[in-house]
């Protein structure tokens, strides 16, 4: 049985005009699955854990978390799942055991059982030694560890995170990405979005992905990228008239989805062969006087089929 | 209701570690009070010092007679005990010699009652002038023994035209006796010897309002000490308040909030929390406030119950506005702007710079009382008068009536907001 059920789950602000950010959603999440939502920035990944969280109310559609309704049981569901929000959500003038104690009690913990987990916890999250220090005087990453282990603090059988490793430096990246794996080990199921790609490459069982609100793909690594079939990623840097050279690559047979990058002055785009389109790609580039600069083909991957399916490079 | 307690914990624990937040809720209606208690002479009621006035009776017509002569009626009511508490006065022999102690700063008023001054209130067409010697720097000693002597004249003067218009009434009605002039002389006796025994009796007060409480002890003074740290207390708990209710935009602003509405538990149960960490913020702010009041100043703040009921319900009143403004703010900014126009209005139009005993007639009597702190600072005068329960429960009722419309609509916005 899944642990998760999303059927045509969405959620529109100010209706019947507003802003419809998740669209018709639709998945399932295994038990011990580590599932990912991948899109860019606004496609609907936060508001769709909010929604998950019993944090909004949906304007059509249900989901169910251990066959619980987000929309008629909203309590059951609390209990089951953990919130580690993309903000650092912590009070900064407690200190980290402080603040675990403060959440462990809003976990319905107390006494003896929230002492032993804050510690347990404070072990988990590698801050033992920090424990009594304010959360203002911690580090970016230190800080994101105490928020992961807020949520840890009740034992939940499902873990939301919500792009946890935004704006930290590598090494803490490194650990937290670490930490969730070793929460799969321990058979923790989690739904994980991001809008890096190799992050939802590396941790995820599957992945969704999400573009304005609706779910275009889901299935495995493996999964999408066969959806892009034997079409190649390709990155050309162009020196001028970004916009002339766009034009007629676009019209160009066998190229598509060609994205621009104008602060790189960058151009991807999908070929199905490269070495047939590459002296194509050279000569309307020099009927526009523009000259290439560079060439890189990739290797399919996801952020080649965001591209293929949306026409759209996923860092948009 | 452990997360409840929980949540009250830690906000009062960061409210009270902020050392802005603990100066604007204690420390400045603190010095502020303390501020108008030195005006005033660090006194716990207002207090003037009595002035000093040298009194010189050159009128010697009166010396041995058997009635009362004006002029020494005059002079031993301005050295009398009748106004110990307004005029130290000293007799002296000469007027060069009073006119001499004004000018060297010894006294600030030379009263000189002239030769014949007796005599002259006692006829019918006759004049005399009391002289005032004044010392000219001096406003407000000098204005207080001007106005003391001007009244007791002006009263033997009317005295002296009521006996001469009864005199003619007399003469007119019966003929026999036909002699005006010595009815009037025995009229202005009866009035100085009325002037006399009333001065005995007669007190001179500054404060003129009029007695609105019951029992024995509802007379007794508040001081300003007492009205001013009253209205201070009320107008900062409102801003005490404030700073409570601000926590709910902070925490909904640094994600906190979302997340508490993440954990097991009713939304309702973390808002309730929210509104009992705002009541107990101020409640904590009065104690302190009452207790320094005590402590510093002296100021008796009532009894007991009257005390307990309305600490309870201005706290009640200011968490409640508070947390409708904080409901309603989208920034906390807009909080801060808002809540302190709203609380200054309130408190201009509730006399809280004035205190609840000050009488306000008309239109800003009635202004006062459709302000929730105007009643109660109607309370904190009648239990700092002596009021009982009794006194204090019109001014309670009301604004708990203030205080319930304002919990009912926070707890309304509070609900379609974040539902």
């Amino acid at each position: 049985m899944s642990i998760v059920e999303v059927r045509d789950l969405t959620k529109q602000y100010n209706p019947p005009k507003g802003v419809l950010a998740v669209d018709r959603v639709s998945f399932t999440i295994e038990r011990g699955e580590i599932f990912s939502l991948l899109g860019p920035n606004g496609a609907g990944k936060s508001t769709t854990l909010s929604l998950l969280s019993c944090l909004l109310r949906p304007t059509a559609g249900d989901a169910t978390i251990e066959g619980h309704s987000i929309i008629h049981e909203a309590q059951a569901v609390r209990e089951t799942i953990g919130v580690v929000p993309q903000d650092i959500a912590l009070y900064g003038d407690m200190s980290a055991r402080e603040n675990l104690r403060f959440w462990g009690t809003m976990y319905g913990l107390a006494g003896a059982d929230l002492r032993r987990r804050v510690d347990e916890v404070l072990e988990l999250i590698a801050l033992v030694d920090r424990q009594n220090d304010r959360i203002d005087k911690l580090s970016g990453g230190m800080k994101r560890r105490v928020n992961l282990g807020v949520a840890l603090l009740h034992t939940p059988r499902l873990l939301y995170l919500d792009e946890p490793t935004v704006g930290i430096d590598p090494q803490s990246r490194r650990a937290i990405l670490d930490g969730i794996l070793d929460l799969r080990a321990r058979g923790m199921t989690i739904l994980y979005t991001t809008h890096y790609m190799a992050e939802a490459q590396e941790l995820s069982d599957r992945i969704g992905i999400i573009d304005h609100g609706k779910l275009v793909a889901m299935g495995t690594h493996e999964q999408l990228v066969q959806l892009v079939g034997e079409r190649t990623e390709v990155e050309l840097g162009v020196d001028k008239h970004l916009d002339c050279v766009k034009e007629r690559w676009s019209g160009l047979a066998d190229v598509g989805g060609v994205t621009v990058d104008e602060d790189e002055m960058r151009v991807t785009l999908l070929v199905e062969d490269a070495n047939q389109a590459l002296p194509r790609l050279f000569e309307a580039a020099a009927a526009c006087e523009a000259r290439i600069t560079s060439v890189n083909v990739v290797e399919p991957n996801l952020e080649t089929v965001f591209l293929h399916l949306t026409g759209r490079a996923l860092r948009d | 209701m452990r997360r409840v307690l929980a949540i009250v914990w830690k906000d009062l624990r960061s409210i009270y570690r902020q050392p802005s937040a603990v100066a604007l809720m204690i420390a400045v209606p603190l010095a502020l009070a303390s501020l108008l208690g030195l005006a005033f002479g660090g006194q716990s009621g207002f207090h003037l010092d009595p002035v000093k006035i040298a009194v010189v009776n050159l009128d010697k017509t009166g010396d041995g007679a058997p009635a009362l002569s004006a002029a020494s009626v005059l002079a031993g009511v301005l050295t009398g005990p009748q106004t110990a508490s307004l005029l130290d006065a000293r007799m002296v022999a000469t007027a060069d010699r009073a006119r001499r102690l004004v000018d060297d700063g010894e006294a600030t008023v030379a009263v000189i009652v002239p030769e014949g001054f007796s005599a002259a209130a006692r006829s019918v067409r006759g004049s005399a002038a009391v002289e005032i010697y004044r010392d000219p720097a001096s406003q407000i000693g000098a204005g207080v023994a001007t106005g003391v002597v001007e009244n007791m004249v002006r009263t033997l003067d009317d005295a002296r035209r009521a006996a001469t218009v009864a005199a003619e009434v007399v003469r007119e009605a019966r003929p026999a006796v036909d002699d005006p002039a010595r009815l009037a002389e025995a009229a202005a006796a009866t009035a100085a010897a009325s002037l006399a025994a009333s001065a005995r009796g007669a007190t001179v007060a500054l404060d003129e309002r009029a007695p609105r409480l019951s029992g024995a002890a509802a007379s007794e003074d508040p001081g300003v000490a007492g009205q001013v740290l009253a209205g201070q207390m009320v107008l900062f708990l409102f801003f005490g308040a404030a700073n409570a209710a601000r926590t709910i935009l902070l925490e909904e602003q640094e994600g906190t909030l979302a997340r508490l509405f993440t954990t097991p538990g009713r939304r309702a149960g973390v808002l309730g929390g929210k509104l009992l960490v705002s009541f107990v913020t101020v409640l904590v702010q009065s104690c302190v406030l009452l207790l320094a009041g005590w402590l510093l100043f002296g100021i008796a703040w009532g009894g007991p119950a009257s005390v307990v009921l309305l600490t309870i319900v201005g706290c009640l009143v200011a968490s409640g506005l508070a947390m409708v403004i904080g409901s309603l703010a989208r920034t906390l900014a807009q909080q801060g702007a808002i809540g302190s126009g709203i609380f200054l209005l309130l408190a201009l139009i509730g006399g809280n710079f004035i205190g609840g005993g000050a009488t306000l007639g008309g239109v800003a009597g009635v202004l006062r009382r459709i302000t929730p702190n105007g009643w109660i600072l109607e309370g904190w005068d009648a239990a700092m008068r002596g009021g009982g329960v009794a006194d204090v429960l019109l001014p309670v009722l009301v604004a708990l009536g203030f205080a319930a419309v304002f919990f009912a609509a926070a707890a309304v916005v509070l609900r379609r907001r974040f539902a």
